[in-house]
C-alpha cells in the first residue's frame, strides 16, 4: 500500500489550513486577539480529541483506524463527510473566484474544472498528492510571506488588544464561527491509514505548525485591519479594503492563484478519502471512481447552485454530523480494543 | 542429428535446426535458411581431400584479418595427414585465429553469428561450425557529443557500435565489479543490448527487474532508445516526464553507474539509457564537476529559471495581461496596451499562434539540411519576427516574450519535449482561466512529476521525499570531499 510520512501528512493538512484561512470570514465585530486566543484553545482541544484515534490507528492499523465491525459504518460517514466537505470547498472557491471575476467565470464553469483537476490530481496515488502538496507549501507560504511583507507599511499594532464590549456573545459566535473552519481535522482522520510513521508525531507537527501559522496570519491581518474588521468579507477582501487598495490589490492575482491551489490540494485529498470509502462498498479498487465521485459531486454543486441553495449552510450540518460519529465510532473502537486487550491478557495469565 | 531438423527447413523455423555430418547439405541448409541472399559468401577450401568452407557475410568482416588469421593457418595445415576431427580440433584449440573462437552446431546461432560479423568454418564430415570473430564492418568514428557539450573535460562520444561503447566504458573503470550483459532483443533484427553496472554498487534486485523487462519485448526490431523505453518504465506510463534518462557520453553513463544506476548500450545507436533517472538529473551537466561549488550553484538556478521561463513564463505573462494588469507596473502596462491595441488579434490567439510558429521553426532548424541553416534563420528572424510585428500581426511585447522563452528552452535540450508540450499546456490554463487556470496547471504537473516511482525510487529524490544529506546534488552538488565520505548511491533513495 502506498503510504506518506508524518511530514508530508503535516504538510498536505498545512496546505489545506492556508485554504481556511483565505477564505476565512470574521463575524461581526471579531476581535482578531481573541480570535487568536480561542484559536490555539481548540487546537489543543483538537490534539486531545486525537488521543482515542491515535490509540485505535496503533492497534489497528485499518482503514480509517477503525475495527472491522465498524468498518462499513464508518466508510458511509467518511463517504458523507468527504462529498459534503469537497462539494462545501468547490462552493467556497468558486464564489470567490465569481466574485473577483464576475465577467469572466461563473460558478458552473469553475464548479467543473475544480472536480476534474481534483480527480486528475487524486488519481496520481496518495504518494504524487503528499509530494505535490508539500512541494505547493513551499510555493504558497513565500508567497503569502511576501503579501504580508507588501503590508508592513499598514501594520497598527496599537489595535492588537483583548478588548470587546461584550466579550462572552463575542466568544461564543468566534467559537461557532472557528468550528466551521475545521476541514482540516476531518482529512487528518481521513488520511491517517496512509501514514507510515507514527500519529501522535504527525499531529504534534502539525498542530505546533498549525498553531504558528493560524497565528501568524491572524494577527498580521488583524494589525493592518483594526478597526476596519466590521466592513470585512474573505480576510482577503478585509486586507484589501482596509489598506485602500493601496498594497493589496495588486496581489489580488497571486492571492487568488493560492487559495485556488490550496483548494485543488484540499478538494484531491477529499476525493482520496471519498475513494476509497466507496471502494470499500465496491469491493474491487475502482478507478473509475475516482471520476464518478467528481462528476457527481459537480453535479450536487451545480444542483444546489441552480436552486440558489447555500450549499455551505446546508453541508455544514451533514459534516460536523459526520465527524460527530466518526469520533464515536473511534472512541468506543478504542474501549472495544481496550477491553479485547484485558480479557486476553487475563485469558494468557490464566491458562 | 539429421532426425532433430525439421522439414523443410526454412528461414522460419532454422532455430530448431542443426549442422549434420555432410559439408554440402550443411551449405545447403545455410542458403536455404539465409533465403540464399546475396551477401552470403561461401568459399569451399580443400585441405589435404578434405573438403572444407568458409562463410562469411560479405562487409561484415575484414579481409585483411580473414586473410591472415583465417586462410593462412588453413593453407599451413595442407599436407600434414589431417582428417576432418583432427582439422576441427586445431581450428578450435591448436591455434590461436581470433580471440572470439565458438563451437557451434545449431543453424540458428550460426546465422546470428553471421549476422554480427563472423567467420564460419565447416569441415565435412563434422556436425558442427567453429566461428571467429573477425569482424570488420565500417563504422562511424568516436566523435564529439551532439547534444550535451561542455567545455572542460573529456571530448568522446558514444558510437553506433554496441562493443566500441563497452570499450569506452571499460577505459574510463578498470575494475572488475564493472558488468556488461549482452542479450539480443527483437525477434528479427536481433540488436545487442548491453546491460552495464557495477556489482555491489548496483541493486541486485533492481538489475534483475530490468533484465525480465527486457527479455520480455516481442517487438520485431530495436532500432533506437524509444523502443525500449516504454517497456522499461511500464509501471507508470501516463507520466509526462521520463525515469529513464539517456546520455551520449561515456563519462556521464560511468558517473552514474558508480552511483548505483544502470546503464543500457544499444547496438546501432549512440545514446546509452540510464536508469532509475532523477528529475534533477535533467538539471545537471558534463561542466558542474568541472567547475566551483558555488559556481555550479548559481547554473544550476539558472537551469531552473529556464525551465520556469520556458514553461510558465508565456501563460504567466497572457494571465497577467488579460486577467490581472494591476499586477504589472503602470508605465509596462500602458506600454503594452499601446502595442495591443496596433495588432488586429486578441492576445491569447497571438499567443498560441506564435508559440506554434516556435515549434514549427524548431521542428524545421533540426530537420533541415545544414547547408540551408542560415536561410532559415532569415525566414524565422526577420520575416517571421520584424515583419509580423510590422504588419500588425504580433505586438512587439509579444516577440520578446517568445524570445526569451526560445532562448531558455534551449539550455535544456534534453527535456525539450515536455519543455514545449507544458509551455502550449500553460498557455492555455492562463488564456482561458488567468492565474486559477496557471495554479491548476502546475499543480496537475506537480502531481504527475511527483507521482513517478521507478524501482521503489521516487523522481522527485532527493527533495521529495526529502533526503538528508543528499539534497545538495539537486541545487548544487557534492564536494569531492563529501564524495569520498560518502559513496552515495542511488540505493540511498528507496
Amino acid at each position: 500500500m502506498n503510504t506518506i510520512s508524518e511530514y508530508s501528512l503535516a504538510a498536505v493538512l498545512l496546505v489545506i489550513k492556508l485554504f481556511t484561512l483565505s477564505m476565512y470570514v470574521p463575524v461581526d465585530g471579531e476581535n482578531p486577539v481573541i480570535t487568536a486566543v480561542i484559536f490555539t484553545i481548540m487546537s489543543l482541544i483538537k490534539l486531545c480529541t486525537l488521543i482515542p484515534l491515535f490509540y485505535c490507528a496503533k492497534k489497528q492499523g485499518g482503514y480509517a483506524a477503525l475495527s472491522g465491525r465498524f468498518k462499513a459504518f464508518g466508510c458511509i460517514f467518511f463517504a458523507l463527510g468527504a462529498a459534503g466537505l469537497a462539494a462545501a470547498v468547490s462552493d467556497l472557491l468558486s464564489t470567490a473566484i465569481e466574485s473577483v471575476y464576475p465577467d469572466r467565470y461563473t460558478k458552473f464553469s469553475i464548479t467543473l474544472i475544480f472536480f476534474f483537476i481534483c480527480a486528475y490530481i487524486a488519481s496520481m496515488g496518495i504518494k504524487g498528492f503528499s509530494r505535490c502538496s508539500a512541494g505547493a507549501l513551499f510555493v504558497i507560504l513565500p508567497l503569502m510571506l511576501f503579501v504580508f511583507y507588501q503590508m508592513r507599511g499598514a501594520l497598527l499594532n496599537d489595535r492588537l488588544n483583548f478588548y470587546a464590549d461584550r466579550p462572552l456573545p463575542l466568544i461564543n459566535q468566534t467559537v461557532k464561527n472557528l468550528l466551521e473552519y475545521t476541514v482540516d481535522y476531518f482529512i487528518f482522520f481521513g488520511l491517517l491509514p496512509y501514514l507510515k510513521g507514527s500519529p501522535s508525531r504527525a499531529a504534534g507537527i502539525y498542530i505546533c505548525a498549525d498553531i504558528i501559522i493560524v497565528l501568524l496570519v491572524l494577527l498580521t491581518s488583524a494589525s493592518v485591519m483594526g478597526s476596519f474588521w466590521d466592513n470585512s468579507g474573505y480576510i482577503f477582501f478585509a486586507l484589501s479594503f482596509s489598506t485602500f487598495g493601496s498594497v493589496i490589490d495588486r496581489s489580488d492575482g497571486i492571492y487568488l492563484a493560492i487559495s485556488s491551489g490550496a483548494a485543488i490540494i484540499c478538494g484531491s485529498a477529499l476525493l482520496i478519502v471519498l475513494k476509497d470509502s466507496l471502494n470499500f462498498f465496491n469491493g474491487a479498487k475502482d478507478k473509475n471512481i475516482l471520476l464518478i465521485s467528481a462528476a457527481a459531486l459537480t453535479a450536487i454543486c451545480v444542483f444546489a447552485d441552480n436552486l440558489q441553495l447555500s450549499s455551505q449552510r446546508l453541508i455544514t450540518p451533514i459534516c460536523l454530523f459526520s465527524a460527530a460519529v466518526l469520533f464515536i465510532i473511534s472512541c468506543i473502537s478504542a474501549v472495544r480494543i481496550k477491553r479485547i486487550d484485558v480479557m486476553k491478557n487475563e485469558r494468557t495469565a490464566q491458562s | 542429428m539429421d532426425q532433430k531438423n525439421p522439414k523443410p527447413i526454412t528461414y522460419r523455423n532454422f532455430d530448431s535446426a542443426y549442422f549434420v555430418k555432410n559439408l554440402n547439405e550443411n551449405i545447403l541448409m545455410l542458403r536455404t535458411v539465409l533465403d540464399n541472399t546475396m551477401d552470403l559468401n561461401i568459399m569451399p577450401v580443400r585441405i589435404d581431400s578434405i573438403d572444407c568452407a568458409v562463410i562469411t557475410i560479405e562487409g561484415m568482416v575484414s579481409t585483411s584479418a580473414m586473410a591472415e588469421l583465417i586462410f593462412r593457418p588453413l593453407t599451413e595445415l595442407d599436407g600434414s595427414g589431417q582428417t576432418p576431427q583432427t582439422i576441427m580440433d586445431f581450428l578450435c584449440t591448436g591455434c590461436l585465429m581470433s580471440n572470439e573462437r565458438i563451437l557451434i552446431s545449431d543453424l540458428g546461432q550460426a546465422a546470428r553469428l553471421l549476422f554480427s560479423g563472423f567467420a564460419l568454418i565447416i569441415v565435412d564430415s563434422t556436425a558442427c561450425a567453429a566461428a571467429f570473430g573477425i569482424q570488420g564492418y565500417e563504422k562511424k568514428a568516436i566523435s564529439s557529443p551532439m547534444m550535451e557539450n561542455n567545455v572542460m573535460g573529456s571530448q568522446e562520444a558514444f558510437t553506433e557500435v554496441v562493443r566500441t561503447n563497452i570499450s569506452l566504458i571499460r577505459r574510463r573503470i578498470k575494475h572488475p565489479s564493472l558488468r556488461f550483459e549482452m542479450m539480443q532483443i527483437g525477434e528479427l533484427s536481433n540488436t545487442d543490448v548491453c546491460l552495464v553496472y557495477i556489482r555491489g554498487r548496483t541493486d541486485e534486485k533492481m538489475v534483475a527487474r530490468l533484465r525480465s523487462d527486457l527479455k520480455k519485448i516481442k517487438l520485431d526490431c530495436i532500432l533506437g532508445t524509444g523502443y525500449i523505453m516504454p517497456f522499461i518504465e511500464s509501471d507508470s506510463p501516463r507520466l509526462l516526464f521520463s525515469q529513464v534518462g539517456f546520455t551520449e557520453r561515456p563519462d556521464m553513463l560511468c558517473e552514474n553507474i558508480i552511483r548505483g544506476r544502470i546503464g543500457i548500450l544499444i547496438d546501432g545507436n549512440p545514446f546509452c539509457l540510464i536508469c532509475p533517472y532523477l528529475f534533477s538529473q535533467n538539471f545537471a551537466s558534463a561542466d558542474d564537476a568541472a567547475s566551483k561549488t558555488y559556481f555550479t550553484f548559481f547554473m544550476k538556478l539558472i537551469r531552473y529559471i529556464a525551465f520556469f521561463l520556458a514553461t510558465a513564463f508565456p501563460g504567466i505573462y497572457l494571465a497577467a495581461v488579460n486577467y490581472d494588469p494591476e499586477m504589472l507596473n503602470a508605465q509596462l502596462l500602458s506600454n503594452l496596451s499601446a502595442s495591443e491595441k496596433t495588432t488586429m488579434l486578441p492576445l491569447f490567439s497571438e499567443t498560441l499562434i506564435i508559440m506554434l510558429l516556435l515549434e514549427v521553426m524548431r521542428e524545421a532548424s533540426i530537420r533541415l539540411p545544414r547547408a540551408v541553416g542560415a536561410a532559415m534563420s532569415i525566414a524565422g528572424g526577420l520575416i517571421i519576427g520584424d515583419a509580423a510585428v510590422k504588419s500588425g500581426l504580433i505586438s512587439s511585447p509579444l516577440l520578446i516574450i517568445v524570445g526569451i522563452t526560445a532562448t531558455a528552452s534551449y539550455v535544456l535540450p534534453s527535456i525539450n519535449q515536455q519543455m514545449s508540450t507544458l509551455r502550449i499546456m500553460f498557455i492555455l490554463a492562463g488564456g482561458f482561466a488567468g492565474f486559477f487556470g496557471i495554479t491548476a496547471c502546475a499543480l496537475m504537473t506537480a502531481a504527475n512529476i511527483c507521482s513517478a516511482d521507478m524501482m521503489g525510487i521516487a523522481y522527485t529524490s532527493p527533495i521529495a521525499p526529502f533526503i538528508k544529506g543528499q539534497a545538495a546534488d539537486v541545487f548544487a552538488r557534492m564536494t569531492f570531499e563529501q564524495m569520498q565520505d560518502k559513496k552515495t548511491t542511488i540505493n540511498d533513495f528507496s
